[in-house]
Order: structure tokens, then sequence, then C-alpha cells
């Protein structure tokens, strides 16, 4: 019925029209009503903006009176533009009678004729206002904009002199009064048109969606269903009820039709399943049997129908226990699996699982027993090998100690043999896996393990590890890991391998090794103390031969000294002697043979304390400025004269630019040059010594001075040039013998040429002559003149001028005075008598009167005491009771002027500022220089004295 | 066929299109359609705008112009900033004294005071310092107070040290004229004709000392970002102003004094008084940190922190 209802199609039609018309009408009329309060607000709108213009006239008007009232012109002109910021206000002006602007919300249109402004609409109306001096309103349209001009006569100030005098124009733009309604209409009225139509789209989608094509698709799939068989089709349904409905008659209808199915299937089942299947009525009579029965037991239905199983199928070696149990359990009607033996029709045994069931009906009596039996004869005998093969596994493990491991890849699952377990430490309930497994390394070797795991299941190949292994005891052993993958269609499916504890083969492995590195190290040990004892003995012969070879050197110096002192001694006491025995005439020439040998005597002795200084390190040098012109000059001219006796030339060559002065020695460089020319004139039997002086820069670029000694003698031989400036040795001992000399003079000069920043270079060629080059450091002469070779020979000629000057007055008092002392009184401190004698001697000789003091107190009395006094003492500085520094120092200190010379064998320049620290006036060294004691006394006397240092 | 799937197809296309319709946006009913009304006050800076409007300079650039001259520079700041025009002309120190926080950019550097904006003192007042305890007429919410504060500063006083009359420019003027007060900030051509007219002097010129009289068009933010095209064009046009003055400074002189009833010389006369900025100026300042020179201003004149102004940014670049 309701189908024949849905399908009248003029009902749906009619009850859809019907929707759709009132809904149109509803809208229609709510849209018309809206229609009219559109036009009525506009209305209102254009009202209340004419009303507002009226007002803001009336304001304006109020204002501008006021301010004219207040003369405040300005203040009108900046009303009228602030007045035109006002919303819709588009100009404000303020025009006299005769049209012209006096004020306008642009400042441009001021003082024009209203004609050429904004305000020329208004300009017929000015004069009117002014004169009816009544408001008015004019409305006009500007580019088809309407505009509402409001003009209102105004007094005030110079403007109401006379009436009338000016207006106000408001110009206001309301053509969006206009705009605004005319959108707004037209915006109501597509909304109408809108609404209408979405409404009847939405209310004729509605009705299609929700009744009429659900109902349609129900009645087709009733249809559909009713005459195929196929399940009701509600898919396109939505409706909640019809959805109902339909749900119901396709659970009825899939009821049916299902229960029929299994009922099928359940028998399809049961005949063609390969287990037997047995149906037996409540007391176990066989009521129905399958093919699988048959094929199995070797009986056919007939032959076991009405018969119990049992009977039928059990034999011999079937279990009591078995049988026992199936009765027992079929007598309380409960099912049951067990697995028992059966025999065949022809006697042949089988094993079976079975499965009995009993089966009661719809009031719970038992009707029937279902009973299910698979042939497992072929499993339990895989079984039965398996468990065999597994028993030898795990014996064979025990023996061996090696375990087995599977994992399977698939699962993940992971098999120990028993062996594994116990290397592992856990028991036989430890279900491991892979994790776990890993765990069981120590962290450094998971890597290794995992990285050999993953390399076999990449590309097959085996893998064999021996790692470190912690048990689950906490136990550190060795264990040998080895793994294979097993592949299935090409993809590795698991992993087996063994294990073994190899804990005691690597214990044994590291004791061997530990064994080999002991032996290894003690050999190495033994090589390198071989080797150190082998560069030590190397080392003890180079410093034997070392030693020797300086052992040897200083027994030929000593040597060498001791020839050098007794040849001098022996001239010296030998000539003494004849001098006892000689008659006058030959007095003189044994005098002077013993003077030069006792020079010759100090000068060895001088040479060997300087070398003695140098080699000890207490060597010093001064650093003052010096003329180094001067220095070689001097020295020349005073080597001169030995030139002159081997009849050699001797003379000096300047490069261009030779520093007035450098900061060095001169008293060490002096002694360097003597030493140098003088080896040149000894070395030289004809020819020329010639002296070349220049300024060159050394190795390190820093400028220094150059002195080279160039002589045409016998040369050096080159491999004698090498010893030349070696301490102890010289180039040829025959030399000495030959020539004299210490031998010394040559490393003195080196070591003194490096003490002054420099050094001492030699060229030599046998038979050709030799040259010797000094450089020594300048100091600082970036401020100094560096002389041309003009001023070097003025310079030359002036030291030669000052030499012979000097040289005429040294000579003149030995010429001209015989007593250069005469009237002196002269104290001579001395301990020594024969240097009392010997001094006394020389004093007396030049007129000195000399009085003597054996040390230091004595003096000290002695000065005091006099009274003629002292104009000279001569004061030896070591000496018994006090000593001459001391007695210097007391002297000083009780004001005593009388010059002071001290008299020391110590001749080093540290003892000249000894003495002159302690008050001396002079400085004198032994042996005495007969004419530098008288001249030096001499000078004391006249009170001449160069330097004093303490007073 | 038409289906009734076709049908309603239809009836919603339609629909959606009269919604469309409906849904255009409503016309902006307060604001008239029309020209870019552009706000100026009088200032010699500004007044040359007048030989655009006249020579057809404007409309030459595709513009609609309307120029609305003020009688106070801060009017105009304030019609900007009430809508009521688009772009003004206005100095930044008026706009510090003014500012009501409406968004804001400048669209040019019109020009630097260089002596043409300064103080008119009556006979007897000769320095800046004899001001002190005057009266001095000063528009006190325009560029006045800022050239007032930078002179007494100057000369090592402050704004207390005088007394101020806030008067318009006419009103100062005047009063001037008939001696109820001492002095006044004016500018030219202003500021020379009074001080000749009274036997006073000009005591203190913009070029006295570094000054931050700074003069602008400036534009609401709102309007400079959806008109930038329109503002691009403004820009050329007040630049090719600029080259006409150099080519031929008497006609655009003339144009712009005859326009105001002004003599052309005067006009001439306080053009000197002022440095115009050119393309490459313009790109400079405007690169520059105007909320650094907005808060300087503000300091001088002993005002709290200005609102920030931004600064339009040209497309077409202003390299000359």
């Amino acid at each position: 019925m309701m189908r024949s209802w849905l399908n009248s199609q003029s009902r749906r039609r009619g009850l859809a029209t019907f929707a759709i018309l009132g809904v149109l009408l509803a809208v229609a009329g709510r849209e018309f009503v809206a229609l009219q309060n559109e036009f009525r607000y506009t209305e209102s709108v254009r009202e209340r903006e004419l009303a507002e213009a009226d007002d803001f006239a009336d304001d304006l008007e109020f204002t501008i009176e006021a301010l004219l009232e207040a003369d405040a012109h300005d203040g009108v002109r900046r009303i009228v533009q602030r007045m035109a910021l006002l919303e819709n206000i588009e100009a404000v002006g303020l025009i006299d009678e005769q049209c012209q602007v006096i004020a306008s919300s642009n400042a441009l249109e001021t003082g024009w004729h209203v004609a050429s402004t904004r305000f020329a609409p208004v300009e017929h109306l000015i004069s009117a206002v002014a004169r009816s001096h009544s408001k008015r309103e004019i409305s006009f349209t500007v580019d088809e904009q309407e505009r509402v001009a409001t003009l209102i006569p105004v007094d005030g100030g110079e403007y109401g002199a006379s009436q009338p005098s000016a207006v106000a124009v408001v110009i206001r733009d309301i053509s969006w009064v206009s705009t605004a309604a005319s959108y707004r209409t037209r915006q109501t009225l597509i909304w109408a048109v809108v609404a209408i139509l979405l409404t009847v789209t939405a209310l004729a989608f509605i009705l299609q969606l929700f009744a009429i094509r659900p109902i349609e698709r129900l009645r087709i799939a009733l249809q559909r269903a009713a005459g195929t068989g196929e399940p009701i089709d509600l898919s396109g349904l939505r409706s909640r009820e019809l959805v109902e409905i339909g749900g119901v008659m396709q659970s009825v209808l899939e009821k049916l039709r299902s229960q029929t199915a299994r009922l099928e299937d359940l028998a399809l089942v049961a005949q063609r399943t390969s287990n037997a299947v047995i149906i037996t009525d409540a007391d176990g009579r066989i009521e129905w049997v399958n093919d699988a029965f048959t094929e199995i037991s070797g009986f056919s239905f007939a032959e076991v129908r009405g018969r119990k199983p049992g009977r039928v199928l059990q034999g011999p070696d079937t279990d009591p226990k078995t049988i026992e149990f199936i009765r027992s359990r079929l007598a309380r009607a409960v099912g049951f699996q067990t697995q028992i033996l059966n025999y065949t029709k022809d006697g042949r045994p089988y094993w079976v699982s079975i499965d009995i069931q009993p089966v009661h009906d719809a009031d719970g009596n038992l009707c029937k027993y279902i009973a299910v039996q698979e042939d497992i004869t072929e499993r339990r005998k895989t079984e039965e090998d398996l468990q065999r093969v597994s028993d030898l596994f795990e014996m064979t493990s025990d023996i061996s100690g090696v375990g087995g491991w599977e994992l399977n890849l698939v699962t993940a699952e992971l098999f120990w043999t028993a062996e594994t377990r116990r290397i592992h430490g856990v028991g036989p309930d430890y279900a491991p896996t892979l994790d776990d497994a890993l765990a069981f390394y120590p962290a450094s070797d998971r890597e290794i393990v995992s990285d050999a795991v993953q390399k076999a299941i990449r590309t097959g190949d085996d893998f064999d590890l021996e790692t470190q292994f912690i048990t689950a005891d906490s136990n550190r052993i060795w264990v040998h890991s080895r793994g294979r993958a097993v592949f299935e269609d090409g993809r590795a499916v698991r992993l087996v391998g063994s294990f073994q504890d190899i804990t005691a083969k690597k214990n044994a492995e590291r004791e061997r090794q530990l064994m080999l590195e002991q032996v290894e190290h003690s050999r190495d040990e033994a090589e390198r103390t071989a080797k150190r004892l082998a560069e030590k003995a190397a080392e003890l012969d180079v410093a034997r031969a070392e030693a020797d070879r300086a052992n040897a050197a200083k027994s030929e110096f000593l040597a060498n000294m001791s020839h050098e002192i007794r040849t001098p001694m022996t001239a010296i006491l030998g000539f003494a002697d004849l001098l006892a025995e000689a008659d006058p005439a030959q007095r003189e020439s044994h005098i002077a043979t013993i003077r030069r040998n006792g020079e010759h005597l100090l000068a060895i002795i001088n040479d060997i304390l300087d070398i003695s200084k140098i080699e000890a390190g207490k060597m010093t040098v001064e650093s003052i400025e010096c003329s180094p012109i001067q220095i070689v000059e001097d020295v020349i001219e005073s080597m001169r004269i030995r030139a002159l006796g081997k009849n050699i030339s001797l003379s000096s060559t300047y490069d261009s630019a030779v520093p007035e002065f450098i900061a060095s020695d001169p008293i060490r460089l002096r002694q360097i040059l003597i030493n140098l020319i003088g080896n040149a004139i000894k070395f030289t039997e004809a020819g020329s010594v010639t002296v070349r002086v220049g300024v060159e820069r050394d190795d390190s670029g820093t400028r220094c001075l150059a002195l080279r000694v160039k002589d045409t003698g016998i040369g050096i031989e080159e491999d004698a040039i090498g010893r030349l400036f070696q301490p102890f040795s010289q180039a040829d001992n025959s030399m000495t013998r030959r020539f004299g000399g210490t031998g010394l003079g040559l490393q003195i000069s080196q070591r003194l040429a490096e003490l002054l920043g420099g050094g001492i270079a030699v060229d030599s060629k046998p038979g050709v002559g030799t040259v010797f080059t000094v450089r020594v450091g300048t100091g600082d002469i970036s401020g100094v003149r560096m002389l041309a070779p003009d001023e070097i020979r003025e310079a030359i000629e002036q030291i030669a001028r000052a030499g012979s000057e000097s040289t005429a007055s040294s000579k003149q008092p030995q010429t001209q005075a015989c007593c250069p002392l005469k009237g002196v009184r002269v104290l001579l401190v001395e301990d020594g008598p024969d240097n009392q004698r010997l001094i006394t001697h020389h004093l007396k000789k030049a007129g000195a009167t000399v009085e003597i003091a054996e040390n230091g107190q004595i003096a000290i009395d002695r000065i005091d005491d006099a009274t003629d006094p002292f104009d000279v003492v001569l004061m030896d500085m070591q000496m018994p009771v006090l000593d001459g520094y001391s007695a210097t120092s007391t002297l000083r200190r009780r004001g005593c002027t009388i010059p002071i010379i001290a008299l020391t064998a110590h001749a080093m320049p540290g003892d000249r500022v000894r003495c002159l620290d302690a008050g001396c006036d002079e400085f004198l060294t032994k042996p005495i220089d007969k004419e530098k004691l008288i001249q030096t006394c001499r000078l004391g006397a006249d009170g001449a004295m160069p330097e004093r240092l303490a007073a | 066929m038409l289906t009734k799937t076709r049908i309603l197809f239809i009836i919603g296309a339609v629909a959606t299109l009269l919604a469309a319709l409906a849904a255009q946006p409503a016309p902006e009913l307060s604001r008239r359609d029309g020209p870019i009304r552009i706000g100026f006050p009088p200032w010699v800076g500004f007044d040359i705008i007048l030989y655009a409007e006249r020579t057809g300079l404007f409309e030459r650039h595709g513009l609609d112009v309307e120029l609305i001259r003020f009688d106070e520079s801060s009017d105009v700041a304030r019609a900007l900033m009430e809508g009521s025009v688009e772009l003004g002309f206005t100095s930044l120190g008026t706009l510090v004294c003014n500012h009501d926080g409406t968004p804001l950019d400048v669209v040019l550097v019109t020009n630097t005071s260089s002596g043409a904006d300064g103080i008119a003192a009556a006979r007897g007042v000769h320095t800046v310092p004899d001001l002190r305890g005057l009266r001095v007429g000063c528009k006190m919410d325009a560029i006045n107070r800022l050239v007032l504060a930078e002179a007494l500063e100057h000369h090592g006083l402050t704004l207390d040290d005088v007394t101020i009359v806030d008067l318009s420019n006419d009103a100062a003027s005047a009063q001037l004229r008939q001696g109820s007060i001492d002095a006044a900030v004016l500018w030219e051509p202003k500021l020379t004709v009074l001080a000749d007219d009274i036997g006073g002097s000009v005591i203190h010129r913009t070029s006295d000392l570094e000054s931050l009289v700074l003069d602008v068009l400036l534009a609401r933010s709102a309007f400079a970002s959806s008109n930038s095209d329109e503002i691009e064009r403004v820009r050329a046009v007040w630049f090719d102003l600029l080259d006409a003055v150099e080519r031929e400074p008497d006609a655009v002189f003339g144009v712009c004094a005859e326009s105001l009833q002004q003599p052309p010389e005067g006009f001439a006369r306080a053009w000197t008084g002022i440095r115009p900025c050119g393309r490459a100026l313009n790109a400079r300042l405007l690169g520059d940190d105007f909320d650094r020179t907005l808060r300087d201003i503000a300091a001088k004149l002993d005002l709290p922190a200005p609102t920030p102004v931004g600064a339009f940014q040209s497309r077409v670049g202003d390299s000359e």
C-alpha cells in the first residue's frame, strides 16, 4: 500500500508546489516591507542632512559675527578654513555685497570675484540675501552631483558698518544621500530575488533529497531483491525510517539464506574432509561415517554401521589407559581430545588424533556423538625422529662445548640450545630476544656482531667472530660465534649458527703473547743499553782525545812559556853577573841588554795575564768615544821605527767616509793593531806593511770598522790558518822558535775583537803575504760626521803635528832639565825594601826629597806630623798594617789634598778604578817605568793631575 | 534537455551572480570622488606649487589636483589628519606640535630653511639675548615655535626666558606694528618687509645655525599605500617644478606671485632663504631615520616623544 502511495507522482508534485508557493509569498512580502522602509529611511536622512546644513550655517554665522565684532579678521579666515574640514562640507566662504570673496576655505579664492570660484552657482543670490537680511537655501548640481548651498547674512565689525554687509555661504555635498538611497534600494531588490531563488531551490532540493528520491529507491530495491535474491540495496537511502524498514526485510532474508547455506557447507565439509568423521547415537553406535574414514581404516560404512568404533578399530597395542580415558569421558557425556593407536581393517596399526564431542537436542538430552579422527602416524614418526636428532645434538653439544642458535628473521624469534644457554649463564626458562642476545656483548663489540649479522643476511656470507662476552653471571669470557643465513626464494628467512666458549684458548694465547712481548721488550732494552754504552764510549773517546789534545797543547804551551821566560831571564841574570865584572865601557851595553830582556819578559807576563783573564771570562772592554784615525795613526807612528829597522815601509790608507768617532775601547783596539802590525813586521823580510781603514757592513747588516793589515811576508799555509786562533796552540811551533814570542798575541787579539763586537779574519798565500782583517763594532754612528778623504788627510796631519809637538815637549825635560823634581817633597809609602831603594833612587836622581813610610798607618802619621808638607804621595796599595786603599780613604776623609799616586802590581782596568775610587789621583803599575814615574810626580807636584774621582 | 539537476544548477548560478552583485562594496558615501586635494600654507617653499597648477604640469602627469591654501600650516596638518585633504605641505616642526597619531608618510622633503625663517624685532632690540623678558609673538603649534626655540637655545636662553604671545603670523605682524609685542617669529617675505616697515631688524635667521626646520609633503599612509602611482606622479611634478625654477626662475616666480597677488621680486628674494631638496637629497633624507629627526625636534620643543612617521619609498628612484 505504501509502495502504491509513493508511486503517485501527482501527489508528490502537489506537495512540492504547495510548499514552494507558500515560502515564495512569505519572502516576497518581507522584501516589499523592507523596500518601503528603505524609501522612508532615505527621505529622513536627506531631511536630517538639510537640517544639519541649516544648523551649521547658523553656527557659522554666529561665529563669524563674534569674530568680526572682535575685529579678528584672521580668525574669520581660519574659522572658514576650519569649517570646510567638516565632513560633507565642500566649501565655505564669506562674500561681500560686491561679490568679492573675503574669506574662503581655499585661501586661493580669497580676493577673487565670486564668479571665478566655487561659489559661482549662488552669485545671483548674494545681493538678495544681503539686502533681505534673511537666510536662503538653494540646491544645485555640480557634475550631476547634488549640492545644497546655505546663504546667511553676516553683520558685525567693519562689515556691519552699513547694512547689509556680507554673506556667508556654506556649500554642502549631499549627493551621497541619493547615491546611498539608490544603492540600498538596489541591494534590497537583489537580495530579495536571491532569497527567493535560493529558497525555492532549497525546498525543491530538500523534497527531492529527503522524500521523493528515497522512497523511489526503496521501491526499486525491494523489487530487485525480490526478483533476484540479492541483498536489498539500502546504500542510497538517508531516511532513517526507510532504512529501518529495509533493514528488517534484509535481516529476515539473510537469515534464511545463511542457514540454508551453512547446512549445505557443513555436509560438504564432513563428507570431503581428509579427517575421518564418525557420527554415533547416544550409545556410541555408528550412524554415519564419511569417505575419509573408509580410506583411513579400510572399513566401509556398511561394515561399521550400528557398531561401536572401539570394537572395530582398537587392537592389541592400543593403550588400555587411553581406552579407559575415552570410556570415562563418554560416560559423563563430555567432549575430549586424545591420541590413540587404531588398526585398519587389514590389521595395520596407525595413530590418530581423535576429537569427540557430545551433541544435545533442544531439551538438553544427549542425542549423539560426533568424532573426528586425524591420521597422525607420519607426524608421530617425524616427531620421534626429530626428538632423536635433538637429543643427539644436545649430547654432542654438551660433549664438544659448542652450542647452537637460530634466529627467525621473519618472526624475530631466537632459539638457543642447552649449551648456548649454559654459556650465556641462563636457565632453560629464559626466552631470549635478539636485543637480549646482543646485550651480552660488551658495548664496543655489539656493532661488530650486528654488522656481521647484517652482512650475512645481505650477502649470504658466513660470519666467524671471536669476541668478548659478558655472561648473565657477569663473567667476562671470550666466545667464538659462527653464523650463516638461510635463504628462501632469494630472501634470508633465518640465521643459524654455533656458539663456543673459547676463554681458555684466549687466555692461553694472551699469556703466550705476553711472554713474547716481554722477550721482545727485553731484547729492545738490551739493544738500547748496548747502543747507549757505545755512544758513551765514543763520547768518552772524543773527550779523552780532546783532553789529551788540550793537555798536549798546554804542555807545549808551558814548555814554550818556560822557554820564553827562561830565555830573557837567562840573559838578565847572565848580564847581571857580567855587569859586576864589566868595565865601565861595557856596562851600558850590558844594562841595555838586561833592560830589553826585562821588557820582553814583562810583555810575556802581560800576554799570559791577558789570556788568563780571557779564559776566565773576566776580560771586560770599555765603550767610549774615540777616533779610529787617531788610533791607527798613533800605532803606525809607534811601530814605524821597527819597520824602518827592517827596511820595510809601513803606511795607512783610508776608504772614503770614515767616521770621526766611534764607540769602542781605544786601548784594546790599539793592542790589537799593535799585535797585528808587529806580527806583520816580524814575518816580513822585505816589502811593505799597509793598514787599510774603512767602514763596512757585517753579515747581519750592522756597520762596523774594518782594519786590514796587509803584509808581503812569508804567508801561512792553509791548513795552519785554522790553528792560528786556538788557545795554547800556534800555527807552527817552529815559528816560535824562529821568530820568538808566545804566540798568544793572535788569540788575545781575536778574543778582544770579539769583545769589541767583531772578529779577525785571515787571508794568506804562502810566499805572497797575509791580510789580517779586524772588524769591530762602531756603536751608533748615525749622528757622527763621516770624514771625506780631504778631511781624513787633514786629521792625519793634525795628529802628526800633535805627535811631533808632544815628542818635542817630552824630549825637552830630558835634554833641558836634569832635575825635573827639584824641590819636590815626596812621601814614598812602600813596604818592599828593594822597591823603596829603586824608587828612591829614581826620585832623588830627578832632584826630589824623599821620605819613606813602611805602611799606610805610618804614612798617615808622617803626613799629620810633617812640618813641611809633602808635595806628592806615592802609595803602594798592598801593605801590612794598613793598606794603601784604607790609608788613602782615611787621608781624604781627614781633608788631605796632597796628590796621591797609586803604585800597584795589579795592572787591570778594574784595579785602576778601585784606586781612583779610594781617592787616588793617578795610577802607576809595577814594574816601575822611570820616565812615567817622574812625569807623573811632576804633574802631581804642579797640581795638574788629569782626574780625581774621589775627593 | 533540461534535467532537474541542470535546472537547479542554473538557478544556483543566477543566485550566486546576484549575490555577487549585492556583495559589491558600498560606495564611500561621505567622500565624494574627485581631484586629489593638496593643502598648503602661505610659504614661498610651497607656493611654487601654484606654477604647476597654472601651467598644467599636473594634467601633463595625468593628475587631477585641487590646491587648497590655508592661512596656517597647523591647519594643513589638521586637515590632512582629518582627511579633508589627501596631501599636505607642512613642516616637521608643525607636525610634531599637532600630530594626533594618524599614520602619515613623508612623500617629499621639499626644502630646508636657510634664512627664510626668523625673528623680526622692534626698534631697539638688536640681538636675540635682548629678547630676555620681552614679549614675542609666536604661533606655538606651528614651525614658529621651533624657530624661536632654536634661536633662544643658540644664545643660551630657553622659551621660559621670554614672554610668548601665541599669535598667528598675521596677528603677530599686526601687533608688532602696533607695538604691543617686541618681536615676532615670521618667515619671508613678511619677515624682512615687516622689519623694514617698523624700522626694526631681523635679529635671527635660520641660516644663523644648523636648523631642524625641514619642510615636507605628507600623505596619510592609507592613501599613500593605495595610491602609490598618483604619489609617484606628484613627486615627478615637484621635481619638474624645481627644474623649472632652476631653468627659468623669473617665469616661475612671476606666475606664482601673480596668483598670490604679490610682487615677484619679494617672492624671488624669499626663495633665496631656502634650500630646495632635489631628487638626490630626497633619496638620502627619506632613507634617514625620520623618527630621530622628529625626536630631536620634540626635544627642542620640550614635547613628549612624537608619533613615528613613515617615508614613502619611491619605485622610480631619486637619482638625478
